[in-house]
């Protein structure tokens, strides 16, 4: 005679059983309270479109621009003598100010003035590298070798600079304006160009050489005005 | 069953927002208003030489200011207005252009002018324009006098309009340029100057003259041609006989060709260096293989140095236009779209509209394009005191190989 297992009672639908006939993932949603449902179910789409817009946020933005050419990341500017024309060392100076204008920094390689006569000397020494929210002081010493063939009042005269960053390396012509002209012409005609010492009617004692005076070979037109910011 | 409803409904929901939120992130380009076509027209008039010897120059030009004009109204680039391009041909004639110039100012709707090419045919329109506060911006014109006044060179500068701009930069720097670097970089040392007594030309000339000379450069010899000439066998012959190292011309490429091809047929193996108006494709064509080792300078940095300039030549090309955008095609659209940023600025001064009166909205453009500054195709772009571009860059180009290619490229502050 076989034993008769008594059948088990369904559970109340508050309780949840463990083992093989416990009640599936809908049957305990059903049995979950209305409210409680409904708040969970706001705060899941919640989570989710959270963190949907977490992921449109997290996703990577387009790719960086290329740096610019080196032309167009750099400004140099003149800002005027330092130091004048002087006829014993045959040199002046001068300062530029140069400055990185993108975030890419720009390196000054080499920097002269192109005239074959003239000798260029740089400070601070070169490569030197310019960075953007750093403006440098670059002091430029120019030395004439020889005052033949020199051109004294050239309208446009420009520094040959070669510059380099990570896009390209470029050798360009910094064309820096009319108060550079004027101040050029006015430091190598004091070098090359002496005026005379004043004639002095004194005592048979008194001796005041008159520095030769080459004058002018023709008409020379003014370079150009002065003019331009010399900061 | 119900969990299952409830599922769907679930993910119905959350795919609603994510593709809500998903729209929000592309809209970036969009200027925020929705609504489809303007409300005004306004017409952008445009003078070039459309037809004769320079019209490839001309063609390049009003196929820019039209991409300008297609991607300002594709971007609804100012709200509530539609761009519309006029484009007349001056065929590089003064006449012309100045009745052109008339046209213009007859016509309520057009509210700026791009061009000429020609500086001789932009004396003739800058006046008829500034009598009407019609607001003008040259392409390509470069001689000094436009913006400066005739007294320029002894330093006596004096704006002549205000209503004249131009993005590109003068002969005042182009043409000294040019003797600073063939005297010093290329060596060469005599010259012979010939020039085509047009206003360009023989100021340009003029201006690479008297640098040279300075220099210590010889000018051999000068002459003149007649550019509507294309027999250039005398002054060939002449310049052969000078022993000049190089030529300068001043002129433009349509005689410019020719004069280099016979120079060179006629036994002086020497460069011709010229300015702006040599600098186009048809100038090594029409020269056919003696223009090789020629040099022209020109305004700007060269365009494969811009990056703002590559969307253009990408744009230009899939816009199918049939010729070139040749030298002066980055300056064109630049131009246009600064009357376009004008046109914005006044009407958002006029709580989003246009002043009503044409006259009152001419002034008011005039007077908004002397603070427009934006990044153009060519650079920044903006204007200084006397209407002239803020962006003083140009560059020196050899043939090689049946191109033009940079040698250098220079900045100017002055």
């Amino acid at each position: 005679m076989t034993a008769r297992h008594p059948q088990p009672r369904k559970p109340p639908p508050d309780l949840l059983e463990t083992g093989d006939d416990r009640p599936r993932l809908g049957e305990r949603w059903a049995a979950v309270p209305r409210r409680t449902r409904l708040i969970a179910t706001a705060g899941l789409l919640l989570t989710l479109a959270t963190a949907a817009g977490l992921r449109v946020l997290d996703r990577p933005g387009p790719p960086e621009p290329p740096a610019p050419w080196p032309i167009h990341a750099t400004d140099i500017t003149y800002t005027g003598i330092s130091r004048p024309a002087d006829r014993q060392s045959r040199s002046f100076s001068f300062t530029l100010r140069a400055e990185a204008t993108s975030r890419t920094p720009v390196t000054v390689e080499t920097l002269r003035q192109g005239y074959r006569s003239l000798r260029t000397h740089v400070t601070p020494r070169l490569p030197t590298t310019l960075r953007s929210g750093h403006p440098h002081r670059i002091t430029v010493t120019m030395t004439v070798r020889s005052c033949k063939d020199l051109p004294l009042d050239a309208g446009l005269p420009f520094l040959d600079v070669t510059l380099r960053n990570v896009r390209a390396r470029q050798e360009i012509s910094e064309i820096l304006g009319a108060a550079y002209a004027h101040d050029l012409t006015q430091a190598l005609r004091t070098i090359c160009r002496p005026t005379p010492a004043p004639r002095h009617s004194g005592t048979a004692h008194s001796h005041h050489p008159v520095t030769s005076f080459r004058g002018d070979t023709g008409s020379m037109s003014p370079a150009a005005p002065r003019s331009g910011n010399r900061t | 069953m119900r969990h299952r409803s409830l599922l769907v409904l679930t993910t119905a929901v959350t795919a609603g927002a994510l593709t809500l939120s998903a729209c929000g992130s592309r809209d970036g380009g969009n200027s925020g208003n929705d609504s489809s076509g303007g409300g005004t027209t306004v017409v952008i008039g445009l003078d070039a030489p459309l037809t004769g010897d320079l019209s490839a120059l001309g063609q390049g030009i009003k196929n820019s200011a039209d991409l300008a004009v297609k991607t300002a109204n594709k971007n609804k680039e100012v709200e509530g207005v539609t761009f519309k391009l006029t484009s007349l041909d001056d065929a590089a004639q003064a006449g012309t252009g100045q009745q052109n110039a008339t046209k213009f100012v007859g016509n309520d709707k057009v509210l700026g002018v791009i061009g000429p090419l020609n500086s001789h045919v932009g004396e003739s329109m800058q006046k008829v324009l500034a009598n009407a506060n019609l607001v003008q911006v040259s392409p390509a014109n470069t001689a000094p006098q436009l913006t400066q006044g005739p007294e320029w060179q002894d330093g006596k500068k004096v704006r002549p309009f205000k209503t004249y701009f131009r993005t590109s930069t003068t002969d005042a720097v182009q043409g000294p340029y040019a003797a600073q670097y063939v005297y010093n970089e290329m060596k060469l040392k005599s010259v012979f100057v010939i020039d085509d007594k047009k206003t360009y030309g023989a100021g340009l000339a003029a201006t690479f003259k008297k640098e040279f000379e300075k220099l210590g450069g010889k000018v051999v010899a000068t002459d003149n041609v007649n550019p509507e000439d294309r027999d250039f066998s005398a002054i060939a012959t002449k310049v052969k006989n000078s022993k000049a190292d190089f030529v300068y011309y001043g002129g433009e490429y349509p005689a410019g060709a020719p004069l280099t091809d016979q120079i060179k047929k006629a036994g002086a193996k020497i460069p011709v260096v010229g300015g702006d108006a040599l600098f186009s494709g048809d100038y090594i064509k029409l020269a056919k293989k003696n223009s090789e080792g020629d040099m022209a300078t020109s305004v700007g940095a060269p365009l494969e140095t811009l990056d703002t300039a590559k969307e253009f030549m990408k744009n230009y090309k899939a816009a199918g236009y049939k010729l070139p955008y040749e030298a002066y095609g980055g300056y064109a659209y630049d131009s246009t779209w600064a009357i376009v940023e004008a046109v914005k600025a006044v009407v958002e001064k006029n709580d989003g509209k246009l002043p009503e009166n044409a006259d009152e909205t001419r002034k008011q453009i005039t007077e908004a394009m002397q603070d427009v500054s934006f990044s153009g195709v060519t650079g920044d772009v903006s204007f200084d005191e006397f209407g002239d571009t803020t962006n003083r860059q140009l560059s020196v180009y050899k043939v090689k190989d049946g191109k033009h290619v940079p040698a250098k490229t220079g900045e100017f502050k002055g």
